[in-house]
Order: C-alpha cells, then sequence, then structure tokens
C-alpha cells in the first residue's frame, strides 16, 4: 500500500510535467489547428539556455526568468518567420515543417552543446523542511511550481481582457478580426506562450532527466497522450489529462512490477512506459478524439 | 449629402471566377443604402470585400482615407462594423464577454460598461442573458448580440450581412424594429444586405441592385423607384 501511494504520488509529479506540455501543445492548437511536433525540441533548447546560464554563474530561478524571456521570443521569432508565411499552406506541408523545426532545433542544441548529458541542479534540494514518505523535494517543488503556473494561465485566460481577446480570436478568427482584434499578433503571442510554458517545463524536469537533445521528445509524447485524454482543444481537460496520464503510467508499471514479483514472469513494466504513451494516443484518437471529457464524440481533420 | 463610404471598381474573383466586377456604390452618412439582389448576385462578397477579410482589387474609401489596404481589424477599429451573416457568436463565450471583445483591447474599463449599458439599452432579451454561453442562445438572440457586439464598436458605419437569414418572421420584424430604433437614435449610417426585398426597401433610405457581380441599378425605394427595384431584383429586366 504504502508503495502505492508512492507510486501515485510520483505519477502526480510527473503528470505536472505532462501538464505543461498538453497545455503549450493546447495553447496552439485551438488557435491554428496544428499540433506543434517541435514543442519538446523547442523546450529542450530552452532548457539549455537556463544550464547557460547557470553555467555563467546565475542561479536556477534567475536563470530561468531568463530564459522563459528568451523563450517567447523564440517562440514569437518561429510564428513570424516559419508558421505565418505558412498560413495557406496545406496541413501536411506544415507537419513536415514541424518536424523539420524538430530536427532543427534537436541538432543546434547538440552542435552547440554537444550530446553528453548534463546535471542540473535542482533549485528545491533544500525543500526537506515538508519531508514526507511519499515524495522528494524536488517533486514537490515540480509539482507546487506547475500547479501555480497553471493557476496563472487559467485565470490569464479568464480574468484579463488580453486573455478574453485571445480565447475570442482562437474560436473565430474572422469574426474577432471584425471585431477590431489584432488575431496575427495574439496568434504570435500564443506562440511565444507555449514556448515560454514549455521552458519551465523542461527546466523543472531536467534535473529529473538530466540535460540532453532528446531529453523532451519522451516528454513530448506523454504531453501529446495528456492533451488527447483532457481533449486538444480543452485547456482545463488537458491539465487534467496530464495529471491522468501521469498517474496510469506509473500504476502500470507498479502492476507490473508487482506481477513480476508474484509470478516471477515479466510482462509490462517501466521498460513499457513510452509504449503506455503510444497507446493511449492510438486508443484515444480512435475511442474518443474529442478526449474524455467530450460530451458528444467529435471527428478532428 | 455626405459621402461616409466611396467604393470604386471593386472587383473580386474566387479560384479564378470572377464574383464582382468593377462595382461601385457609395453610402452617405446619416443614411440607410440597402444592397439587393438574387442569391450569388455578390452582395455578401461586397461586404467582405469592404471589411478586406477577401482579397479585391478597387478603391475603398471610408470617411475621406482609403482603406482597401488596410488589415481587417483595423478598418473595424476605424469604425466600420461589419455583422457577418453567420453571425459571428463566440459560442464558448458567455454574452457579456460576447460584447466585451472588440473593446478587450482598446478603450479603459468605465467606458466600456458605458458603451454595454447603451447598446443592451436596445437589447432587453440580451440585458437577461448576460451570464448564458452565447452558443445557447437562440437564432434571433444570437442576431441581436452580432449587432449589439458591432455597436460596442462605436461604429459610424454598420454594415449588416442579412439580419433576417433563418429568422422566424416574429423575430424578423423585433430584429427589425430594433434596428429602426438604432438608425433613429443615433442616426447611424448602415449598409444593408437583405435578401428579403420587402423588408430592405421599406427601411432603406437608398437602395443598389446588384445582378451577377455587376450594379445594374440604384436609386430611391419611392413609388416610382420600388416598381424598378422589384421587377430589376425578380425579373432581371
Amino acid at each position: 500500500m504504502e508503495q502505492l501511494v508512492q507510486q501515485l504520488a510520483a505519477g502526480l509529479s510527473n503528470g505536472a510535467i505532462y501538464a505543461l506540455m498538453a497545455l503549450a501543445l493546447v495553447m496552439i492548437f485551438v488557435s491554428t489547428s496544428h499540433i506543434n511536433f517541435a514543442q519538446g525540441e523547442m523546450a529542450m533548447f530552452s532548457t539549455y539556455l537556463a544550464w547557460a546560464g547557470m553555467q555563467s554563474g546565475l542561479s536556477f530561478w534567475p536563470a530561468l526568468a531568463v530564459t522563459v524571456a528568451a523563450s517567447f521570443l523564440i517562440g514569437i521569432s518561429v510564428e513570424r518567420l516559419v508558421v505565418r508565411p505558412l498560413r495557406d499552406a496545406p496541413h501536411l506541408s506544415i507537419v513536415v515543417v514541424f518536424i523539420a523545426l524538430l530536427a532543427i532545433f534537436h541538432a543546434f542544441a547538440g552542435a552547440i552543446w554537444g550530446f553528453a548529458l548534463k546535471a542540473v541542479p535542482s533549485p528545491f534540494a533544500d525543500w526537506t523542511v515538508v519531508s514526507n514518505p511519499y515524495l522528494g523535494p524536488h517533486q514537490l517543488g515540480m509539482l507546487a511550481v506547475t500547479g501555480m503556473m497553471l493557476a496563472a494561465i487559467l485565470a490569464f485566460f479568464r480574468c484579463t481582457r488580453l486573455g478574453l481577446a485571445m480565447r475570442a480570436a482562437a474560436e473565430n478568427p474572422t469574426s474577432a478580426r471584425l471585431s477590431g482584434i489584432p488575431v496575427d499578433t495574439l496568434l504570435a503571442l500564443g506562440w511565444g506562450m507555449a514556448a515560454g510554458i514549455g521552458a519551465v517545463a523542461g527546466c523543472l524536469v531536467a534535473p529529473v532527466l538530466y540535460l540532453e537533445p532528446g531529453m523532451m521528445s519522451g516528454v513530448l509524447l506523454y504531453g501529446f497522450a495528456a492533451a488527447l485524454v483532457g481533449g486538444i482543444s480543452n485547456p482545463a481537460g488537458a491539465v487534467a489529462g496530464g495529471f491522468i496520464v501521469g498517474i496510469v503510467e506509473n500504476l502500470v508499471a507498479f502492476l507490473g512490477a508487482r506481477f513480476e514479483a508474484a509470478t516471477g514472469i515479466y510482462v509490462f513494466g517501466t521498460g513499457e512506459k513510452l509504449t503506455l504513451a503510444l497507446v493511449i494516443i492510438v486508443a484515444m484518437l480512435v475511442v474518443k478524439p474529442g478526449g474524455l471529457f467530450s460530451g458528444h464524440r467529435r471527428e478532428r481533420a | 449629402m455626405r459621402r461616409l463610404l466611396d467604393v470604386e471598381g471593386l472587383s473580386v474573383s474566387y479560384a479564378g471566377a470572377p464574383a464582382l466586377h468593377d462595382i461601385s456604390l457609395v453610402v452617405a452618412e446619416g443614411y440607410v443604402t440597402a444592397l439587393v439582389g438574387a442569391n450569388g448576385a455578390g452582395k455578401t462578397t461586397t461586404l467582405r470585400a469592404i471589411s478586406n477579410i477577401i482579397r479585391k482589387t478597387g478603391s475603398v474609401v471610408f470617411d475621406g482615407r482609403e482603406i482597401g489596404a488596410l488589415a481587417p481589424d483595423r478598418i473595424a477599429r476605424l469604425g466600420v462594423a461589419h455583422v457577418p451573416s453567420d453571425r459571428g457568436t463566440f459560442r464558448a463565450l458567455t454574452v457579456d464577454e460576447n460584447l466585451r471583445v472588440p473593446t478587450a483591447l482598446s478603450g479603459n474599463r468605465a467606458a466600456e460598461r458605458d458603451d454595454r449599458e447603451r447598446v443592451l439599452h436596445h437589447f432587453p432579451r440580451l440585458a437577461e442573458r448576460l451570464g448564458q454561453r452565447a452558443g445557447t442562445l437562440s437564432g434571433g438572440e444570437q442576431q441581436m448580440l452580432a449587432i449589439a457586439r458591432a455597436l460596442m464598436l462605436r461604429p459610424r458605419l454598420l454594415m449588416l450581412d442579412e439580419p433576417s437569414f433563418g429568422l422566424a418572421p416574429r423575430v424578423v420584424e423585433e430584429v427589425f424594429a430594433i434596428l429602426r430604433r438604432i438608425r433613429d437614435a443615433d442616426r447611424m449610417s448602415v449598409l444593408l444586405v437583405e435578401q428579403n426585398l420587402g423588408l430592405a426597401l421599406a427601411i432603406a433610405d437608398h437602395a443598389v441592385v446588384l445582378d451577377a457581380g455587376r450594379v445594374a441599378l440604384a436609386g430611391l425605394p419611392d413609388e416610382a423607384g420600388r416598381l424598378q427595384i422589384v421587377r430589376r431584383v425578380y425579373l432581371g429586366a
């Protein structure tokens, strides 16, 4: 039982990261109906920027702040330089461009910083004050920071006038334009925000995963699974989806380990975690493409 | 008579097929101009071209200023409010949020509240439903919301695309009664696209008949002109 609770708690803290990545994906999907496959690599690149900042003497939080600002600008630049010129291009061309972006960020990170694993120190190392048997200080910190981020983002969309304009622009761009909303500017802003959210996710998860150019590819897969579970056009659902995927992932590994301990046969376990993400993705797309929280089945092109 | 909107030589093609040929029309300040014609004559296309949400050639002068090359949101902020035929409802937003979209990035909250008060005065039905999601409104209420949202831009020109479309006759009457009140209260300049000729001519001070993407006739909807307009729209002669 103790072990089960521990696994669930660990799932929750992983889920926080998936929730952030899912939110970044959803932000871009609702306004453009595209999945940004490069979201993970952009977050990884941002994490390298934070690491470089820390190497030059900054501590974690200032480095993170600078990185989020830089990532915001990178996100806006990507939208301006790469995505906007393709506004009227067919879906498939845009998918190819996103995959190209993924490769570009991956290659650049490798070329600049190398492919060797780099350790990123946890900013929560001294959080032992709130010690408990279930979560380590870093996991607890991840949960806390993610919770605050999510609350801030949801409050931004619910309560600010800019957030209202962004929701209007995402739902009906033409009508928003006719209502005087500069939709193109808001699209770029959305890309910037998604990149900033990804940067936070990358920096939070780096102390656990170790920094290397492939660090976020698995995380993005989970983020995608989370977004699909929660509904790819539903920000609050995506967040819930992140936590669900995190918990299910750990639960499956836990049950596999139990089964192995009891029977001596290894069927599934920690090695199949990534497979699980893919299974979730395919299952959601086939069975309920609108997400668990959608009232009726919705088909998306 | 002051020309508020002056459209000249406007042409539009959809995927190579011409939809508007070189049309010209004028909206006089403080008057209602009706744009009428058969289905597919190019009425909606004309409004879209003026708002610049489709590609076009030709000149559009609003209040003495060429706006043909401006972005749609810029044109809206200059005071050209376009109520599209699909009503452009933000379905996931509440009625109140729908009304606050036009002022979300401009103006202050106090002015927004005053404007909302003034606009809702014309639409008591919306005032009762401020917290409701706009997607749950009836067709007539969504049409009212679309007009109310356009008014929140403090427009100098209101362009309405088929406000009667898909509404029950009783609701159409209600919407047009509101439009008449708005016109009389604010001396609003209106460019009205309407399939229902009787409705359009009853409210208009001036009418332009489109036929197959060309201006076929422009005239006054008085007794003499009325017959000509009706014949032109229904019989093409």
